[in-house]
């Protein structure tokens, strides 16, 4: 069914220009003459950089304690724990012209808005460093008689949060509430209370199940048995088959993971839904902290100060030496050999293996699932809104391929603001990764405007008239999907694990989850080990 | 004798197709009134939409005009199918118009489409006519008859629109009004006119179910005015302007003129000093010396008005969102003299801003803050009444100040008033809440809130006031049991609990 309909989805981009263009050029304008560019972050600069590998002789020689390849929260969050442990002599590489990876933002007409990740749960009480981290970063402003984290209001998603568009009309919050069977509204209820009491089940290690950072969960076997399954197969076999539920938690699978029910672990499915204790000072355990630029808030936060940072190289290889490693970087105009003592390898598992080729050429990239990303940014006017229930942060549309999208000025505290910013998430899902390469490599930005216009088209009829600039942003390689067995296979803590205690690793691909608070701990886990080791 | 007779039938035809003429024209001018008024109401800036309605009514009418050459046949028989249809686009464009005001992307294009619609089949009218009574005059005379009647019925339109159908009428009336007025012009030749006779019948099935729509849309005009306003301006709209933030309507009768905005009652003339009393003596009495006050929210300058009469007063910083506001209370003379021209005093300093966005920007700190906002009837106003805006308004206030809310109506929404209530306690505020009675709006509740308890009840007021006393003030501070304090959540910008709380108070209110 979704295979198919992602067939036809691409039927649409490759003939959207003959189907929808003329139908768009009726209204007043079409989504063809919109100002706007398309993006290939990590894509284009690399691809160029990679040719140009300079003469190791002719480059600058610079020399560090720790070379952190990738700014990225991973790369981040270790440059944060190096630093702040004292280590004063750490510099990191990043490709783009910016730090942040998927969790960048942007500015549209001086308007911040994000590109990728753009929320964070309230975390648990026992995640202390990331706790610690918001304080940091003034998300925590203090706290309660109860000792409770009291977070700053302006970060805390205002309320109304989310909507779902569902049968031509929005509804509050983004599980159906009318018009539901019987037996949808018994199947929602257990489901919910199953995941009510998975939250606070804990494994033979006494650990919770289900916990963020994934590096503190229970290794209880019942978490290997549940990721050994896939989703889809764990609910038919639990009783969940209403149609209207697994639309609901296909979404979420595709907003956490970029992937579809059959293809993630029912460890991680569940997931999504069980491992939200977030306590604080008068919010609720689904309360989450949003801001207009996104989870580029966070890097903002992670990145104090641009001290050893250098943007706008690539690292084309990586050595091993007598002292530590040497490595090699390029950039538009300049090349650098780098001597390290360490190196963290803040990068996704197989462009770590093309850095590694020439170090360890017997290390194989593990074969995992990154579903790409469109993002859609929307410049508009004042939008006209139907209905009663107004523009939320998330605005979710039932049954949709894509995962909805994001109103930047949510969090504004103007009356009305006269501009918006709508992004608009589309994971490409269910496609062999050859094939999503290949399409994503020839989308044009009209014909993907014209899919985006159509699907919102039921919302915003004239969405065109109003739309002033209308950007394209294509992440290759979203996040990493928990596939089946991943999880638990112990592949990744293997793929991870120094090397000659010269060669860390930090990334989400290690976690299999890609969220925040997994770059956060793989930043801190590998600034540990390197600290531990001296 | 029957040469006299037939010469006389032929004149009697004339006579009365010359005043079909301008019956039509009158209609014709009307229905182009009827359009630019509701645009100007709907979309602001009058001038534009006028003259642009003008044009493209005009322009129609051309292209109308040059159509009539394609039509052949029983030229009278066509003349009745016109004005039948001409009767239901005119009639039915006041009401059609009206219902498209809640959908604003459409309205411009329902606008021009009926406009130039309208002005077509207008347009065909009277070359049509005169190519009917071309056999009985001479050129030169017909010429002069039919314009000479066309330009007199548009001078009848034009006074008579502005004087006596907007005012008794409406927008909505009038134009079904002038609708089944031009299927009267064509009922009348159907039964006057010889000529129509085989085709009367025909013509009649088509005539009764335009009639009877034109005639019961005049009957449930009312209705639908309250429905497609939600909340029914009783009196004539006097002024209105559309602003990037709100609609400002302005309404009045004899006794008194109330402001609406978006449609929700702001004040009455008759009564406002009742509300605004009640709003600033309180306060200002109980600080005794206050110097400095902030009014957030206010624009219409009635706070300040009451504010200016303490003479302790050094300034008066007046922070509103609406230049539309301020501008039509400062500077348009009906409505500055019922502020006494507060806004052009001396004391007082006008910043046009977003409330939230300016209170935490600013630097300086008040003796008192007068908050009369919106009530919280949406998101972004309820924003305005959070825990996190009072911290914020309370850094601008000196450690010996105070602050007063309007806080909608305790009687009708009692969640809602102790919502604010208790959003102020969490705060950190000591509060008084306490309320009067305003006819125009019923209950109407305030909080007096300050960070130090020191605020003073024992006060005469050294000022005039009309409604406002120390035993009144006593009173206000009594809440019978069914005003009495409820146990309701703290207002916050994530759960957003009063606007919840308002929808549902409000909710039987608003929908009858």
């Amino acid at each position: 069914m979704d295979r198919r309909s992602f067939l036809r989805s691409a039927f649409w981009i490759g003939s959207g220009a003959w189907l929808v263009g003329p139908s768009a050029l009726w209204s007043c304008q079409s989504p063809f003459s919109i100002p706007g560019e398309l993006t290939m972050p990590n894509y284009k600069l690399g691809h160029q950089l990679q040719k140009k590998k300079d003469n190791p002789r002719d480059c600058q020689k610079l020399s560090t304690k720790v070379l952190i390849i990738g700014g990225g929260a991973s790369g981040l969050s270790a440059r944060r724990w190096l630093r702040q442990a004292g280590y004063a002599d750490v510099l990191l590489v990043e490709l783009e012209s910016v730090c942040g990876g998927n969790a960048r933002g942007g500015r549209l007409e001086e308007m911040p808005h994000p590109l990728g990740a753009h929320y964070l749960p309230i975390p648990d009480s026992d995640n202390k460093e990331l706790i610690r981290f918001l304080e940091e970063a003034g998300s925590i402003i203090g706290r309660n008689q109860e000792n409770l984290p009291i977070y700053n209001p302006y970060h805390l998603c205002h309320d109304p949060m989310e909507r779902l568009f569902l049968e031509g009309k929005w509804i509050n919050g983004l599980i159906p509430n009318y018009g539901l069977r019987e037996e949808t509204q018994i199947q929602f209820g257990k489901f919910f209370a199953l995941t009510a009491s998975l939250k606070q089940r804990k494994g033979v290690d006494g650990r919770y199940l289900f916990q963020f950072p994934l590096s503190e969960a229970s290794k209880d076997p019942f978490m290997t048995e549940l990721d050994q399954q896939s989703f889809s197969d764990w609910l038919l076999s639990n009783g969940f088959d209403d149609p209207d539920l697994l639309h609901y938690l296909r979404y979420c699978c595709k907003d956490d993971y970029g992937a579809d029910l059959p293809q993630v672990s029912a460890f991680a499915g569940l997931h999504y839904h069980a491992a939200r204790r977030g306590a604080g000072d008068q919010v609720a355990s689904d309360d989450v902290l949003v801001w207009p630029e996104g989870n580029q808030f966070l890097i903002n936060a992670l990145l104090k100060d641009q001290e050893g940072v250098k943007t706008g190289f690539l690292v084309t290889s990586l050595t091993l030496t007598d002292q530590g490693v040497s490595a090699q970087a390029v950039s538009e105009s300049e090349c650098l050999t780098i001597e390290a003592e360490k190196v963290i390898m803040a990068v996704p598992d197989a462009v770590a293996c093309k850095i590694l080729a020439e170090a360890i050429p017997e290390r194989q990239p593990l074969k995992l699932t990154h579903s790409p990303w469109v993002i859609t940014q929307l410049l508009t006017e004042k939008l006209p809104e139907k209905g009663a229930v107004p523009l939320c942060w998330d605005n979710v549309i039932h049954g949709s391929q894509s995962v909805g999208y994001v109103n930047a000025a949510h969090q504004q505290l103007n009356r009305i603001p006269q501009k918006r910013i709508l992004t608009h998430y589309w994971p490409i899902v269910n496609l062999p990764q050859k094939e999503s390469r290949k399409m994503l490599q020839s989308l044009n930005r009209e014909d993907w405007l014209a899919q985006v216009f159509e699907e919102l088209k039921p919302i915003y009829p004239d969405l065109a008239q109003y739309t002033k600039q209308a950007h394209i942003w294509i992440w290759g390689h979203g996040m990493v999907a928990p596939t089946i067995g991943l999880l638990s296979s112990g592949v990744l803590q293997q793929a991870s694990t120094p090397i000659q205690n010269r060669i860390f690793f930090a990334h989400t691909d290690y976690s299999g989850i890609s969220v925040f608070e997994e770059a956060f701990d793989q930043g801190i886990k590998a600034a540990q080990a390197i600290l531990q080791n001296g | 004798m029957v040469k006299t007779r037939q010469r006389r039938k032929t004149d009697a035809f004339s006579f009365f197709l010359l005043t079909a003429v301008f019956v039509i024209a009158t209609c014709g001018l009307v229905y182009e009134l009827v359009a630019g008024a509701l645009a100007s109401y709907l979309l602001g800036d009058s001038v534009l939409q006028f003259s642009t309605v003008i044009g493209v009514y005009l322009c129609a009418m051309g292209v109308g005009s040059y159509l009539s050459k394609g039509l052949e046949g029983d030229l009278i028989r066509w003349f009745v199918r016109l004005e039948l249809l001409v009767g239901l686009v005119g009639g039915l464009s006041g009401p059609l118009l009206y219902a498209a005001f809640h959908y604003i992307g459409a309205f411009p294009v329902l606008l021009y489409s009926l406009v130039a619609l309208t002005g077509m089949l207008v347009g065909i009218e009277i070359p049509l006519l005169m190519r009917i009574l071309s056999d009985r005059f001479t050129i030169k005379d017909l010429v002069s008859r039919v314009f000479a009647v066309d330009y007199l019925g548009a001078l009848l339109a034009s006074l008579l629109f502005p004087l006596l159908l907007v005012p008794y009428l409406g927008l909505i009336r009038t134009s079904l009004f002038f609708g089944l007025i031009n299927t009267i012009v064509a009922w009348w030749i159907l039964f006057r006119v010889e000529e129509t006779r085989h085709f009367r019948r025909a013509a009649i099935r088509l005539a009764m179910p335009i009639s009877l729509l034109l005639l019961s849309g005049m009957f449930f005009s009312e209705k639908l005015t309250s429905w497609v306003e939600g909340s029914l301006y009783q009196d004539p709209i006097i002024l209105s302007r559309s602003s990037p933030y709100q609609r400002v309507v302005i309404t009045g009768n004899k006794r008194e003129f109330k402001l609406f905005l978006n449609g929700n009652l702001q004040f009455a003339s008759s009564d406002e000093y009742r509300y605004h009393e009640a709003l600033v003596h309180p306060g200002m009495a109980g600080l005794a010396q206050a110097r400095n006050i902030l009014v957030l929210g206010g624009g219409d300058g009635l706070a300040v008005r009451e504010i200016l009469k303490w003479p302790s007063v050094k300034n008066i910083h007046l922070v509103d969102l609406d230049p539309v506001m301020i501008d039509l209370f400062r500077d348009h003379s009906f409505f500055s003299h019922l502020n006494q021209g507060a806004l052009k005093h001396p004391k007082v300093t006008v910043t046009h801003a977003d409330a939230f966005q300016w209170v935490r920007q600013a630097q300086e700190q008040y003796d008192f803050i007068v908050i009369d906002f919106p009530d919280p009837s949406n998101y972004s106003i309820g924003k305005l009444y959070t825990e996190t805006f009072y911290l914020e308004v309370k850094k601008r206030l000196k450690p010996n100040g105070a602050l007063v809310v309007q806080s909608t109506s305790p009687y009708v929404a009692r969640r809602s008033f102790w919502c604010i209530n208790t959003t102020l306690d969490a705060a950190g505020f000591h509060t008084i809440p306490y309320h009067c009675y305003v006819p125009s709006f019923g209950e109407w509740g305030y909080i007096l809130a300050s960070p130090a308890y020191n605020l003073k009840f024992d006060f005469k007021l050294p000022i005039k006031t009309r409604f406002l006393s120390a035993n009144v003030f006593r009173q206000m501070l009594v809440f019978p049991p069914d005003m009495a304090p409820v146990k309701v959540d703290v207002n916050r910008l994530n759960n957003q609990a009063l606007v919840h709380y308002f929808e549902a108070d409000w909710g039987p209110y608003s929908n009858p």
